[in-house]
């Protein structure tokens, strides 16, 4: 009963337990923090690598890729039934330039994905920004494109007041505080204007509609200029045959609707194309963003992203075409295509996020000569197949285990060795079969290795506080070796001594454990509060967020917490255990003689 | 037959080794103390009478010789015996009180039965135990003192508390060494007094001490010179 009793005395009375329970505090607040910080940011990396490309890839060394991925794809399904979705896919290099902007040129890769398929298998459809729910298409209703514009400019908006709030911005970077608002301001201009064209684009859309139904009516009616020309000369053969003039006049007024009907036919033809053009290139040629492509977005030094693409804005695209099936590399001249941007994408795994553009399958399966060849005798005859970089597979478990996986992989290659017999030509170089684990190997491995230094990083915070519970206590011990004396005295056994400083040591690191979890966990849900107060109070960005993830994880795992306040108390009992066999071992008499 | 007496002395030797060399502190002392007997030891400083009495009370071994308390031989007894003993039939009462500073008046009385008592059943005793603490409190004169800290007492109230935790377990044998030492005389006289009053209710009573006057108020006075015992004269 003592133990309990004077430990708690002990606690309460001591000014120097309270150093004691300050520096467990600390380090538990710490431990909380960091451990969560980095769990958020692991597992958001691990989510972004697996959302990347879907469960399972298969890929064929080289450029040449895989034909016949449609019946492939067939034959997956019948054959394994665990997968649930699957899409081809196209990946190839190239140069973005942006219409109007003779200086930039940016290197980027090209995909060419299936919507909204490609969604279906991996995390495509979540990280865009514009179609946030509903199908995904190449041609997203335009309303929407102006809802979500619309509240883009007033974030933009609310930013640039933010920023043109904030107290203090550093004494040194005045330039680059003017040069980030005016961006700011120019982005907001951008969408402003976006949300006009977008309005105009809409009230012509209706209007190209209903001419398109005229234009399809007339045409069914089958009127044309060769109707007028026959008509005329039909007239002319009336007059010359000297046909009655009741008749003639009939003619007369029906060549004239009919010329008033053409005329109106090429009227509406001309408008439609017209209208075609100022709204939208044709859904064939649209292209979604990686957000992090550059001089098409940005970040604010506290991770705010700005965007300055708007949804129609003219893109060129030189696509290489890698798939060629003859390449001689000296007569490798681009492709080049123009695209309409209509949506970005982030991906949360930032060196795809700056370099990734996509654009629909088929249109970069013709721009990188991936197409099927047809015969030029007959038209109708195949000489070769379409390919398709890779296909991707999603399995129909939710959170399926890296083995279950390669079980997957391993049912999807002897599918493909059956298929192979049947389509010899369905890949000219070797095929792999890989999860997305075994792709994202060297994104994965280096986090993993990040892991690895912060465990030892925190071990060695755990032993600071050991050494600082051990000298604490043993200062105490020494202070209180009167105190033993009279416990062994009155009779206390020795083991009952050393449990009283055990005691004390575990009751140090649990007070301390339990206010550093309670600081941690607030400091933790509340970071990204905290980090935007510096930044707009004293313009301090201590976290430069840049490039991985725009807010910090606030998530604190039940397991981190049980685990570090257990940590903190075994720390506390191993600090204490050495004072507390000197405790133990010391003799009554000559603790008594300590004054 | 005659009750056996509350502590034999036979024959005890005990040596400390400081650096060096040997400190032959008691060369073969022997002595009877009976029951319920209030007895001093004086002595010159380093005379061995605070060795004799912590051999006594099981706080040090003895090199050689034997000691029985209450008609046990307490000589071979382990560690665990010998907590016992201190705890249940030994009271001791220091020089400089010893008591906890964390600890108020009546928890500090109270400490013996707390080492004695274990965790399941304090929570049934406790109200006894406190009112028990409270009652010898209240016998020393500090009824009234039992929230006060150590140190907001004088030296007297804090060698009486000290008494009052000796005397918590009721200990049949209450060693007290130099109780007054460190007092002045009026306050030694009163806690000569209090320590009289143990007696009178049966406790054995072993008192060291170098004042004669104080040695002068116990029943009999033993000398202890280099570590043995004189006759008294």
């Amino acid at each position: 009963m003592y133990k309990f009793f004077l430990c708690f005395r002990y606690l309460k009375s001591r000014g120097i337990a309270y150093l004691a329970v300050l520096g467990v505090v600390l380090c538990v607040f710490m431990m909380v923090v960091v451990i969560s910080l980095f769990t958020g940011f692991i597992n958001n990396i691990e989510k972004a690598a697996k959302g990347l490309f879907g469960d399972v890839v298969m890929s064929a060394e080289g450029q040449h890729g895989l034909a016949y991925y449609d019946e492939f794809i067939a034959e997956v399904r019948k054959k394994v039934p665990e997968v649930r979705e699957a899409s081809p896919y196209i990946l190839s290099y190239g140069m973005l330039r942006i219409s109007g902007q003779e200086h930039y040129r940016n290197p980027v890769q090209i995909a060419g994905i299936r919507l909204p398929e490609h969604a279906e298998v991996s995390a495509f459809g979540k990280g865009l920004f514009v179609q946030k729910s509903g199908k995904l298409s190449w041609d997203p209703p335009v309303k929407d494109l102006i809802a979500r514009i619309e509240q883009e400019s007033k974030r933009t908006g609310e930013l640039k007041s933010k920023r043109e709030a904030r107290k203090f911005d550093g004494p040194h970077r005045p330039l680059e505080q003017a040069n980030e608002i005016e961006r700011i301001g120019n982005a907001l201009r951008l969408q402003e204007e976006a949300v006009a064209n977008l309005r105009n684009i809409d009230r012509n859309r209706a209007e190209l509609t209903s001419l398109q139904a005229q234009l399809e009516e007339a045409l069914a009616r089958g009127v044309g200029r060769e109707d007028v020309d026959q008509g005329r000369k039909a007239l002319a053969q009336a007059r010359a045959d000297n046909v009655a003039p009741d008749k003639i006049e009939a003619m007369e007024s029906e060549l004239e609707a009919l010329e008033k009907a053409v005329v109106r036919l090429e009227t509406i033809q001309r408008q439609t194309s017209y209208y075609e053009r100022i709204a939208y290139e044709n859904p064939d040629r649209r292209v979604v963003l990686g957000l992090g492509i550059e001089a098409l977005s940005f970040r604010t030094d506290t991770g705010d992203v700005v965007r300055l693409w708007t949804p129609g804005q003219k893109v060129i695209l030189y696509v290489f075409p890698l798939g060629r099936r003859s390449m001689d590399m000296s007569a490798l001249s681009p492709e080049i295509g123009n695209f309409s941007v209509i949506d970005d994408n982030r991906s949360g795994v930032p060196p795809i996020d700056s370099a990734f553009v996509y654009v629909p399958f088929e249109t970069l399966q013709k721009l990188n000569h991936m197409e099927a060849e047809y015969s030029q005798e007959d038209p109708k005859l195949v000489v070769a197949p379409a390919r398709c970089s890779q296909i991707i597979f999603k399995v129909k478990a939710d959170q399926p285990t890296e083995e279950e996986l390669r079980g997957i992989s391993r049912r999807i290659e002897r599918a493909w060795l059956g298929f192979r017999g049947r389509f010899p030509g369905a890949a000219m170089t070797s095929v792999s079969v890989e999860t997305w684990r075994q792709r994202q190997h060297e994104l994965l491995s280096t986090v993993e290795g990040q892991r690895i230094m912060m465990i030892v990083i925190l071990s060695i915070v755990s032993m600071v506080a050991v050494i600082l519970i051990f000298v604490i206590l043993y200062v105490l011990v020494m202070q209180k070796t009167a105190d033993v004396g009279i416990l062994k005295a009155i009779g206390a056994s020795s083991t009952g001594v050393a449990g009283v400083f055990l005691l004390y040591g575990a009751a140090l690191a649990a007070v301390g454990a339990a206010i550093g979890v309670i600081l941690g966990y607030r400091f933790v849900r509340n970071i990204n509060q905290i980090a935007d107060w510096l930044a707009t109070e004293f313009g301090f960005t201590p976290f430069r967020y840049g490039f991985l993830f725009d807010r910090f994880p606030d998530e604190i795992q039940l397991h981190t917490v049980v685990w570090v306040v257990f940590a903190a108390i075994l720390a506390g009992i191993i600090g204490a255990l050495r004072p507390a066999i000197k405790a133990a071992r010391m003799q009554p008499v000559e603790a008594l003689r300590y004054e | 037959m005659s009750k056996p007496p509350a502590i034999l002395v036979e024959g005890v030797h005990k040596t400390y080794r400081l650096g060096r060399q040997d400190l032959h502190v008691l060369r073969g002392v022997d002595c009877t103390i009976g029951d319920g007997e209030f007895v001093a030891i004086v002595g010159a400083s380093g005379s061995g009478k605070s060795t004799l009495l912590h051999l006594i009370g099981l706080l040090d071994r003895a090199d050689e010789g034997g000691i029985t308390l209450d008609d046990r031989n307490v000589m071979g007894l382990s560690a665990g015996a010998c907590n016992r003993m201190r705890r249940h039939e030994i009271g001791f009462v220091f020089q400089f009180y010893h008591l906890f500073s964390e600890l108020n008046v009546l928890d500090n009385a109270m400490l013996p039965a707390m080492v004695d008592t274990p965790l399941l059943n304090w929570f049934s005793r406790r109200k006894k135990l406190r009112a028990k603490a409270a009652g010898i409190l209240d016998d020393v004169g500090l009824g009234d003192r039992l929230k006060h800290r150590p140190r907001e007492l004088s030296g007297g109230e804090r060698q009486r508390v000290a008494i009052a935790r000796a005397l918590m377990n009721d200990p049949s044998i209450l060693l007290a060494d130099e109780p007054t030492g460190n007092l002045d005389s009026k306050t030694g006289a009163k806690i000569m007094k209090l320590l009289k009053r143990c007696n009178a209710n049966g406790q054995t009573i072993l008192m060291v001490t170098h004042d004669s006057d104080i040695a002068a108020q116990a029943d009999r006075i033993l000398h202890l010179v280099d570590g043995l015992m004189m006759e008294p004269l």
